[in-house]
């Protein structure tokens, strides 16, 4: 498990990283959520020993010295653009860190290069953006360390590629004590994958969790009312998280007691009622409204 | 796994792509191949080890590429996420890299060293007895050379956070003693102390501060003589200094590499601290530099010293605040950062900057200040051992009198201080007339100016002063004196001191004795002149003289005995009737005798032997003459004329004295406006002389 305390980092004057304080339970993909800027690249360095925080302290496994090699060696950091040698294919890659990380399987990584049609002995610097971050993951994956950081792996894949990460992913922790931190600006990214997710804003982390979970008393409502509805008294109800209104078509997302948001909508002779399932999305835009931040940019 | 497997490990993986080994070893072997084949023909002044400017070269390039290419993944931000994510400390990277560097430069140039050294021990006679030894010190030198420049670039690289800073600053580590000491410090010595003419103590600093320099001096490569070089070996202080600029950046960058913060890669630079010394240090060298250059432009310091000094330092305080300011305003540029100022105001460093202006006017008041003390003093005799004294216009041709007189290089002069060194009774005879040339220049007493009946513009001892306008009333200095004090200590104390007319007659009682005149005038000892060829030169031609062994002892004696009667105003009468020259295979042995018509023994032993004493250049048959004149008043102009015109070529070889005769220019100068080509007839050869002269003056 990694223990995050009251974890600074300041870049000069600006705080990229304000006392964060988190735990990434093992076995779980988490995943880190936050605008540009929001600190989640740094924190993911932070974690890997690139970068050295200003106060507070990181634990993995209980570990006080999270620089020291053998506690990298159960990390491996994948950053938005990785490094790769000048004209290193892929198996000069694996090649090295074989030396890094001895545990690392050869045979599975050539096994699955050969699967996603990557030609090993080709130089990376030729491999199209998806096909390097496939030859990379592949790298992550194989290495068998036990955590993997990965910052916006999914940014710039199409569809199918990202399925098929998503898919390597998960393969990988079902077969292993496996736990992968993920840093994304979008949730669309995340939602499918990640039990838990921390949102990131201006360095410091406005929630984080498992929403899916969280999200069981939040119902979200289709109706539609006759003219002489008193819309107004929906639209300042307390348990209203949101209201949208598109003619006399309503939209809303509430909270509170489910039963007493039912009543209190019925009273309003509604012509349709109708509970939809909510998506993480507007669990999240709910919470985070609810809480006063303006997260829509994170959600786009 | 352990930490020594570890560790060379990374080791070996610092070599991928094996530009370091590449460069490294392709060089050194090709030198090594290049020098093997040269070594066989020209092995007595080619050297494979110490003296050689190509190794050495190669050595501080060498230092300075490999610096850059095994650190310069400390200003990539990618590859340093890709090191510093990996299980490895920070440190194993950065000083795996640094042996790997080390490794491939040390090994080939071992191996090439020795090979060379074994090389020419083989069909060198002369290199075999100082063969281990030169060998030796040559891969230490050499070593040493690698790790100056190899450890400078890598303490750049790691206190910058980006490529410009590093390389700008590299440059500025090999240039900056050499600016600070030769163009800003040895300025403002020289135009605030009177007496100035160098300073050791600088010229050593220049060298030490200098990477290249001291390379140099560290490698003999400014030696050429052969056994000079094989026997060289770096003084202490060469080596001290080597040390220190080997050390010194080892810990600096030893220490910067645990502090340094990943995030500062981009930025100018990588430690805050450096940032802040690089200003400092461009600061005060700005201010130093800009004080000494407005007071030279101004040039105030002949007028008014102290105003000059206060115009100089409010000029450095000025440049050292702008250039401040300018580095604040450039710090962050180009690197997404706001520049300092906008980060904290105007004067975010205000003690920083104070301290610089501080220093700026610190130095510019150590020279105010110290020279009425430089000026003024003059050791104790008995810390002297020897004394130098070179005077402009005595005992050198017009040629390089003119040169010294226009502020040119003063090649004669440097010869003069280690001809005419004084250690007996000329030591005390100088010393005494030394003490009453600063006591005439009323320099004995710190804060005096010259003595106003000595009718000095300036007390300020410049090269100035021609001597033809030197007259008892010119207010002119007669000409000048440069002094050397060879300290018992080992130091050397230079002074340059204006002559005046009285001064310049109170030298005979230097010129006069014994010592200066066996420095001025040295005569072969009896005991080699016995297979020796004695000829008379008349400046014309040269005949020489069937002497038997004891003719020629007895020729030395009279030329001895007549030269220690000589006196100096004897110089002003009249010019030289020619010289004895004397051919020996002997290495060493002096050569030439001037005679004068004062010389009386020497000369009636000569007429004796036949030599034709009385024949000058108007006795030659002279078939035509070119004068080239100087035009008045544009100086290097010169018109020419070609005369054969048989009534003008006879007053033209009347009047004109061959150039070798002019070595009193200061006591008899000739017309050197005019200078003549006589084509003469050499009967007995029947061929034709060009005899190069000047005119004698009207």
């Amino acid at each position: 498990m990694i223990t995050i305390s009251n974890l600074t980092k300041y870049f000069d004057e600006i705080c990229a990283v304000n006392q964060v304080s988190m735990e990434i339970p093992d076995g779980s993909m988490f995943g880190l959520l936050g605008t540009n800027g929001a600190g989640k690249t740094t924190l993911l360095r932070m974690l890997a020993g690139i970068l050295e925080a200003d106060s507070g302290e990181i634990r993995i496994d209980g570990e006080e010295d999270s620089f020291s090699p053998q506690c990298r060696e159960k990390i491996f950091y994948l950053p938005d653009d990785p490094y790769y040698f000048p004209n290193a294919s892929i198996q000069v890659m694996l090649d090295f860190y074989k030396k890094q990380y001895p545990e690392l399987e050869m045979d599975a990584a050539v096994y699955m290069a050969q699967s996603l049609n990557l030609d090993q002995n080709r130089p990376i610097r030729t491999f199209s953006k998806g096909m390097k971050r496939q030859a990379f993951l592949i790298l992550a994956l194989c290495s068998q360390t036990k955590y993997l950081f990965c910052d916006e792996v999914f940014d710039g894949l199409d569809p199918i590629a990202a399925e098929i990460m998503k898919n390597l992913f998960r393969q990988e922790m079902k077969s292993r004590d496996f736990t992968i931190l993920v840093a994304s600006h979008k949730l669309r990214d995340l939602e499918d994958i990640c039990g838990n997710i921390a949102i990131l804003h201006k360095g410091g982390v406005v929630t984080a969790g498992d929403f899916k979970n969280r999200a069981e008393h939040v119902r979200k409502f289709q109706c539609v009312f006759p003219t002489e509805a008193d819309l107004d008294s929906l639209r300042n109800h307390p348990a209203v998280l949101r209201f949208h209104e598109d003619a006399r078509f309503i939209t809303l997302i509430t909270g509170g007691n489910p039963g007493e948001v039912r009543k209190a909508l019925e009273e309003q002779n509604p012509i349709f009622l109708g509970e939809v399932p909510l998506s993480l999305e507007e669990t999240f835009i709910a919470e985070m409204e609810g809480a006063g931040y303006d997260i829509r940019k994170v959600l786009q | 796994m352990t930490s020594e497997k570890y560790f060379s490990k990374w080791v070996r993986e610092a070599g991928r792509g094996h530009l370091t080994a590449l460069l490294a070893w392709g060089s050194l072997l090709l030198y090594g191949i290049i020098t093997a084949a040269q070594l066989r023909f020209k092995s007595d002044y080619f050297f494979f080890g110490m003296g050689s400017g190509e190794l050495l070269r190669i050595c501080a390039g060498l230092g300075a590429v490999i610096s850059f290419l095994e650190f310069f993944y400390l200003l990539q931000p990618k590859k340093l996420d890709f090191y510093y994510s990996l299980p490895v400390r920070k440190n194993t990277v950065f000083w795996s890299r640094y042996v790997h560097g080390l490794m491939h430069v040390f090994i080939p140039l071992c191996l090439v060293i020795a090979a060379c050294g074994l090389y020419e021990s083989s069909f060198d006679i002369d290199f075999l007895p100082s063969a281990a030894g030169y060998t030796g010190r040559s891969i230490l030198t050499f070593a040493g050379v690698f790790l100056i420049f190899y450890h400078v670039g890598i303490l750049l690289l790691t206190v910058c956070g980006n490529v410009l800073p590093a390389v700008l600053g590299y440059v500025l580590c090999l240039f900056y003693g050499h600016i600070l000491v030769g163009y800003a410090l040895t300025p403002w010595a020289a135009n605030y102390f009177r007496t100035y003419y160098r300073i050791p103590t600088f010229e050593k600093l220049d060298i030490m501060l200098a990477p290249f320099s001291l390379a140099r001096e560290l490698t003999g490569s400014n030696l050429f003589d052969k056994f000079e070089v094989f026997a060289y070996v770096p003084s202490g202080s060469v080596i001290l200094a080597a040390s220190e600029w080997i050390i010194l950046p080892l810990l600096l960058f030893a220490a910067a590499q645990k502090k340094r913060k990943t995030e500062r890669v981009g930025k100018l630079f990588a430690i805050p601290l450096a940032e802040r010394a690089a200003e400092c240090l461009l600061t005060f060298l700005a201010g130093v530099w800009s004080g000494i250059f407005l007071t030279e432009l101004t040039g105030l310091t002949d007028r008014s010293p102290e105003a000059a000094g206060a115009a100089g330092i409010a000029a450095g305080i000025a440049a050292a605040a702008a250039v401040h300011f300018l580095l604040e305003l450039g710090a962050g540029c180009g690197t997404g950062q706001k520049p300092g100022f906008l980060r904290g105001g105007i004067f975010r460093r205000k003690w920083q900057l104070a301290a610089e202006c501080a220093a700026v006017v610190f130095t510019g008041m150590a020279f105010l200040a110290g020279a009425s003390a430089f000026d003024s003093y003059l050791p104790k005799e008995g810390q002297v051992e020897k004394i130098g004294v070179s005077i402009d216009g005595i005992g050198m041709s017009n040629e390089s009198y003119r040169q010294i007189r226009m502020g040119g290089e003063r090649y004669e002069t440097v010869l003069q201080l280690e001809r005419y060194l004084l250690a007996e009774e000329g030591k005390t005879a100088a010393a005494a007339w030394i003490k009453s040339l600063a006591e005439k220049n009323r320099l004995t007493e710190p804060g005096l100016e010259p003595a106003p009946e000595a009718g000095m513009e300036s007390g300020r001892a410049e090269n100035k002063a021609p001597a033809e306008d030197a007259s008892p009333d010119s207010g002119m200095p007669s000409t000048h004196a440069v002094i050397c004090f060879h300290m018992k200590n080992g130091g050397e104390i230079y002074r340059l001191y204006p002559v005046y007319e009285e001064e310049l007659a109170a030298f005979a009682a230097v010129y006069e004795t014994e010592e200066y005149k066996r420095a001025a005038y040295p005569v072969a000892d009896n005991e080699f002149a016995g297979d020796a060829r004695f000829s008379w030169s008349d400046g014309v031609t040269e005949n020489l003289m069937k002497l038997e062994k004891h003719e020629k002892e007895a020729l030395l004696d009279a030329c001895r005995e007549d030269i220690s009667d000589m006196k100096m105003d004897s110089l002003k009468e009249t010019l030289l009737l020619g010289t004895v020259e004397i051919d020996s295979d002997r290495a060493m042995l002096p050569g030439s005798i001037p005679v004068y018509p004062c010389f009386t023994r020497t000369c009636s032993l000569l007429e004796q032997y036949g030599a034709p004493i009385d024949r000058t250049l108007a006795d030659y048959s002279v078939r035509s003459v070119s004068v080239s004149t100087e035009k008045e008043n544009v100086w290097g102009k010169r018109s020419s004329e070609y005369v054969d015109d048989p009534e003008e070529v006879e007053q033209w070889k009347q009047k004109a004295v061959p150039k070798s005769f002019d070595l009193q220019p200061l006591f008899y100068p000739l017309d050197y406006s005019k200078e003549i080509q006589a084509e003469v007839e050499d009967e007995t050869t029947n061929s034709i002389i060009h005899v190069n002269c000047y005119s004698r003056e009207e």
